[in-house]
């Protein structure tokens, strides 16, 4: 047994996919698995390198990607 | 605010990883009375937790505590809210009756299967079929019941069935914590022991969800409903902040592993708190440095200060044992967590209490 501190951990797929569940909801009610891949990527990437470590700023950053998305 | 009450230093049990010598020391009524005072004199709520030693063992104190709680309750409008740990042995009738009416929340110590390996009266006598009966007495009268299980390296290979035990019987929810302290030893082999169990715990989880049952486990549920909430673990026990602990004879201390150690000694519920001592207890930092740039230190236990003091005698140390135990358990919560979550984003965050 040691201490063992971990870096560059992936975020787990359900806090991913709550965020957007919950961008979805504020966006209109889209379903889950109408969501883009690469949006899902976009989101995943965010929560992986932006220091988010919760549900609450991976909504607003999904929400944000759906605008960039929408105004291309 | 939030107190922990000592009511007293005596037990009847001699479970053999409990690190506290025992006394037959309890506290006074009038001790009882200064602390509910303390309770009620700031905060926007106020709340008891009744501790030990075994608590029970001082029925009339928490019975007096509770009436003088309520009176003042209504006098200031100041919401109470009262805890129990107890080792569940003395449970009766009137106590479950009490509960329930108080809306006092139980957590009631119980090692399920490995209860008699641990957890034996102070002449050796075992304890697990009272202890079967005592929670299928909580879970008639319907207390809000906690079923709290302690894993130690000889009978941790039992955790499994244990977990399945408490369900059957009815608990909601149960939490495990492994057995720390100077009373047991950690090996590699008796950790892999540990670790094959919390799988099959995992699995189990996974099997109730699919069949919409809502019974959970800590840490397992709480390491991925937290993380969803936001919420940081290491922040729950600022020491001395959110709650004090109360000895027999009135004294204040940051938590229940701190008791007794003068250099922790807040004030007392006579002389009121020390806030010199709170505020610079406050401005420590308990996050142990090797934790501080760890991925999962926001999920993890490492700033407990109980946990740590227990383990390696500084409250801002974190033990190897505890570090892979951490470490261990948020792996297989986040495995449970995306399984649960394939199944339906709805379904999952109304588990998770969303």
């Amino acid at each position: 047994m040691k201490i063992d501190p971990k870096h560059n951990l992936k975020k787990p797929k359900y806090l991913i996919g709550v965020a957007l569940a919950a961008a979805a909801l504020a966006a209109g009610g889209f379903a889950i698995h109408e969501i883009k891949e690469e949006v899902m990527e976009q989101v995943d990437e965010l929560l992986h390198t932006g220091g988010i470590v919760s549900a609450e700023p991976a909504f607003e950053a999904a929400e944000a990607v759906e605008t960039t998305e929408e105004n291309a | 605010m939030n107190l922990t009450l000592y009511l007293t230093e005596n037990c009847n049990l001699r479970c053999s990883y409990c690190t506290r010598e025992k006394h037959a020391q309890d506290m006074s009524r009038e001790t009882v009375e200064k602390a509910v005072e303390l309770a009620f004199s700031r905060g926007k709520n106020a709340g008891i937790c009744f501790f030990g030693g075994e608590p029970l063992l001082k029925k009339d104190l928490i019975y007096y505590a509770l009436e003088l709680a309520d009176e003042r309750s209504r006098q200031t409008g100041i919401p109470f809210l009262s805890k129990i740990t107890t080792n569940g042995t003395l449970i009766d009738e009137e106590f479950a009756s009490m509960a329930k009416r108080a809306n006092m929340q139980i957590g009631f110590s119980f090692d399920g299967t490995m209860q008699d390996d641990c957890r034996r009266t102070k002449e050796g006598g075992a304890t697990f079929d009272l202890m079967v009966d005592k929670a299928r007495l909580l879970m008639e009268h319907g207390c809000d019941t906690v079923a709290m299980c302690v894993a130690s390296p000889e009978a941790c290979g039992k955790l499994f069935e244990s977990v399945k035990l408490v369900h059957d019987l009815g608990f909601p929810q149960m939490i495990i914590n492994p057995a720390y302290g100077d009373k047991v030893t950690w090996t590699d082999e008796t950790f892999e022991v540990l670790r094959g169990q919390f799988d099959q715990i995992a699995d189990y989880m996974m099997e109730l969800y699919q069949k919409g049952d809502k019974f959970k486990v800590a840490p397992l549920h709480n390491k991925i409903s937290e993380l969803i909430k936001g919420i940081n673990p290491s922040k729950y026990c600022h020491l001395g902040i959110r709650q004090l602990a109360v000895s027999w004879d009135g004294n204040l201390y940051p938590c229940t592993s701190f008791l007794d150690k003068p250099e922790w000694y807040l004030g007392s519920v006579y002389e009121g708190i020390d806030e010199t001592r709170r505020l610079e207890m406050a401005k420590r930092c308990f996050t142990p440095s090797p934790c501080k740039d760890c991925d999962l230190s926001a999920r993890c236990t490492n700033s407990c200060g109980c946990a740590n003091i227990l383990n390696t005698g500084s409250p801002d140390m974190i033990a190897p044992v505890q570090c892979e135990y951490e470490r261990m358990v948020i792996s297989l919560a986040d495995r449970l967590g995306d399984e649960m979550y394939a199944m339906g984003d709805q379904r999952f965050i109304d588990f998770m209490g969303l």
